[in-house]
């Protein structure tokens, strides 16, 4: 029974990655292979950052004698990525999917159900994991070399354990996010809430982590001495560093231990939370003179509600705008620290064009168009089957991109003119390039996901964090961005670099304009045929 | 009002409905049989404009699908077999958007909610989520949505699955009526009786082809529907 389940989790992945059942054989095929390169591609880069990271700690907590803390500090790294990444996909693989309820009335052990998913749960786990995990045992092996019983240690904790503890913590917590969101009537607020404080503390933690280990690396005593309390730690990062078989037992038994624990108490509650009616207390309607609208408000405001309503979306799709924002306010706070700088004015130009990039990376990861019409899901009936044009559907899905992103890209454009006072074509660069950026990211967004939809999701979460469109739109965007950064490497001495700008916001203005073309003409024909 | 000409539609090798011709006048309750995967529903969504389909003709009041899906979609509603509605809304919410799309003045939508609300028992929970909504509440809302704007054709497909028989019994007296103001409805239905005393006319269709239409009484004979049905179904196999 559990071999069919986790069959059946298999084949669901598989679906995601090659879309549509509908494709043909070969389509899926090619579609895969592509995936899989842009997921290399992902994984080689962050890996890269992070193995920079360990690069420069290795060698010296080696020669101080820390070896232990080294691994520590992997152990740390890793963990905290595969929460982040994993906590959300716990709750909807756990509480929110679409199947809870069918396999639950067919004659499987809840339990089987839930390790099914948890299974999947440790393999998302696992892909985050090892984007620290194998940065950190290559730098380590270039700089200082594992003993035998150290790197069998290593992968035992790194690949196995670890992944199982944050798993147990991740489940936890989407179990509580899950019970908390159900008494307050599923409400997306509370979700939204809790993730951003979340979200803020982990990159509070990001941001001072360079700071971080370069203090740790002058000062590996005193982190010694902090990270040495917490015993898991210490046992951790004996176990790798010389292989303690002793440090390995009570490392695994603590992770084990709470990996059995969350699954006990998971198991005990499953069927009650995973079938908790949803909605909190019934409200009783009262008839009152509701407000009319036009087709095209209406649209706009479906649009709305849709993303309001959720969680996930807000979060993953409209995150950027949270952080352009965020990006405004700690610019206006660190204004006179950076402005007295002794550097200052030397950087002041590389600083204006990286905040204009910065601006733009922002605007790529505001992604709100990327899902929209896979979130249509089983409904697409209703929009289909409405007496409006096609276009004023995809317009509305445009529209509210565009609410959602220009506005704080441009709040945090004008707190950069004003901060940094740069000269007028700079300063035109800066309101051009992210708010053109914003629209071409809507634009492109939706393209990929009429060229790439979803509708067969088991919880929306799915359909929002892992559509194909999401990472191709951002990688897309991304990619884009390569090309002006490349020319201002090696001709920004000699171009000014705000001609570099005007000349990339040019080229952005005229793929949104090529793009919003398709999406007006052959992009609403697909729609009409999905 | 609904003139289906020579409708063809396949996927990949597999004709789902192959050259089927029929016709709809106002004032008619024409029921659709068939069994599973004869193309029933392959050929209501062709009618409601969501499904291109290869060769023939639909025109709804006298307009080409094909040609202008946009002025049929405002002539007539659409209710799908699986009322799959925005889980996000709330009901009262989904039936001022369906208002919002088809222009239905406030007063007018006001009335028309609070009576079809009422008929359907679904008043006092138009407040809720959709999400909330059990399949019969859901049918319920769907079936309120269609006929807020007062369309001239109503297509449904399956409608009395999930509704209790109240509601049933609700939905009959409607179809009624609204073909008595000279509207039309085309539904199928797996359910003999319901189409035996409802319907003025009825097409059976298997594979795709049509195996006999005309009105009910031409149709059955002295027979029940449900004994001709069988006996089609035989001798067609």
């Amino acid at each position: 029974m559990l071999k069919a389940l986790f069959a059946v989790r298999l084949e669901a992945l598989k679906s995601w990655l090659t879309g549509s059942s509908r494709l043909k054989k070969a389509q899926s095929k090619g579609k895969l292979i592509g995936f899989t390169l842009l997921m290399l591609y992902a994984f080689v880069a962050l890996g890269f950052l992070f193995w920079r990271i360990f690069d420069g700690i290795a060698l010296p907590f080696h020669m101080a004698g820390l070896d232990w803390l080294y691994f520590a500090m992997a152990a740390l790294m890793c963990f905290a990525l595969m929460f982040v990444g994993s906590i959300f996909m716990a709750k909807a693989q756990l509480y929110e999917a679409r199947d809870n309820d069918l396999l639950l009335s067919m004659p499987i052990k809840p339990r089987d159900i839930l390790l099914s998913r948890m299974f999947m749960l440790w393999v998302v786990a696992l892909v985050f994991g090892l984007m620290t995990a194998v940065p950190a045992l290559i730098a380590w092996e270039q700089s200082v070399s594992f003993g035998g019983a150290g790197l069998g240690a290593y992968i035992i904790i790194f690949v196995l354990l670890l992944p199982l503890f944050a798993l147990a913590v991740s489940a936890l917590f989407g179990w509580l996010l899950s019970v908390v969101s159900a008494r307050l009537g599923g409400s997306s607020l509370v979700s939204v809430l809790l993730s951003l404080i979340f979200l803020g503390a982990y990159m509070y933690f990001a941001f001072r982590m360079n700071t971080l280990i370069s203090a740790l690396a002058q000062n590996p005593d005193a982190a010694a001495g902090a990270l040495g309390a917490v015993a898991v730690l210490r046992w951790i990062g004996s176990a790798c560093a010389a292989g303690n078989p002793g440090a390995l037992a009570k490392t695994a038994l603590i992770m084990l231990g709470s990996f059995a624990l969350a699954y006990f108490i998971l198991e005990k509650t499953f069927i009650k939370t995973a079938t908790a009616r949803r909605g909190g207390a019934k409200k009783k309607y009262v008839a009152r003179e509701e407000r009319a609208a036009t087709p095209r408000s209406a649209l706009l405001r479906r649009e709305w509600m849709r993303f309001l309503s959720s969680s996930a979306y807000i979060l993953n799709c409209g995150l950027g705008a949270f952080m352009a924002l965020a990006g405004a306010v700690v610019l206006l706070i660190k204004k006179d620290a950076l402005l007295s700088l002794p550097v200052y004015p030397m950087l002041a130009p590389m600083l204006q064009v990286s905040l204009a990039a910065g601006l733009c990376f922002f605007a790529a990861t505001i992604l709100v168009t990327a899902p929209s019409v896979s979130l249509e899901g089983r409904s697409l009936w209703i929009a289909q089957s409405l007496p409006v044009d096609t276009r004023e559907i995809l317009r509305a899905k445009l529209r509210l991109h565009n609410m959602i992103a220009i506005p704080p890209l441009l709040v945090c454009s004008a707190v950069s003119v004003l901060v940094l006072r740069p000269d007028a074509l700079m300063s035109l660069s800066l309101f051009l390039l992210p708010a053109l950026f914003g629209l071409f990211a809507g634009v492109l967004g939706l393209a990929e996901n009429l060229r790439h939809p979803s509708f067969d999701w088991v919880n929306e979460t799915q359909a929002v964090k892992s559509g194909a469109s999401v990472m191709l739109t951002m990688f897309i965007s991304w990619g884009v961005m390569i090309p002006p950064v490349l020319v201002y490497v090696f001709f920004g001495e000699s171009i000014n670099p705000a001609a570099i700008c005007l000349v990339f916001a040019a080229l952005i203005a005229l793929l949104c304009f090529l793009l919003y073309r398709w999406l007006m003409t052959r992009g609403a024909e697909i729609y009409k045929t999905l | 009002m609904l003139n289906i000409k020579n409708l063809t539609k396949s996927y990949g090798d597999k004709k789902a409905v192959d050259d089927l011709s029929l016709h709809i006048a106002p004032g008619e309750i024409y029921g659709f049989i068939g069994h599973n995967g004869a193309g029933k529903t392959t050929t209501i969504k062709a009618c409601a404009g969501i499904l291109q389909f290869d060769t023939g003709e639909i025109k709804i009041d006298g307009i080409d699908v094909k040609k202008d899906p946009i002025a049929c979609k405002r002539r007539l509603a659409y209710i799908p077999d699986n009322p799959d509605l925005y889980e996000f809304m709330s009901g009262i919410k989904y039936l001022n958007f369906i208002a919002d799309i088809f222009g239905v003045e406030k007063e007018t939508r006001a009335r028309r909610i609070a009576r079809y609300g009422d008929i359907f028992g679904l008043t006092g929970d138009l407040a809720q989520p959709i999400s909330a909504y059990s399949h019969g509440m859901k049918q319920k809302l769907a079936i309120i949505s269609s006929w807020l704007h007062e369309p001239k054709l109503i297509i449904m497909d399956e409608p009395f699955v999930g509704l209790d028989p109240k509601a049933a019994h609700q939905l009959k007296e409607m179809m009624r009526e609204h073909c008595d103001r000279g509207g039309a409805i085309f539904f199928s239905t797996h359910v003999l009786e319901v189409a035996e005393k409802l319907c003025d006319k009825v097409a059976i269709i298997k594979e795709g082809r049509l195996v006999t239409s005309g009105r009910m009484e031409q149709v059955k004979g002295d027979a029940s529907l449900e004994d001709v049905f069988l006996e089609l179904e035989d001798e067609n196999a």
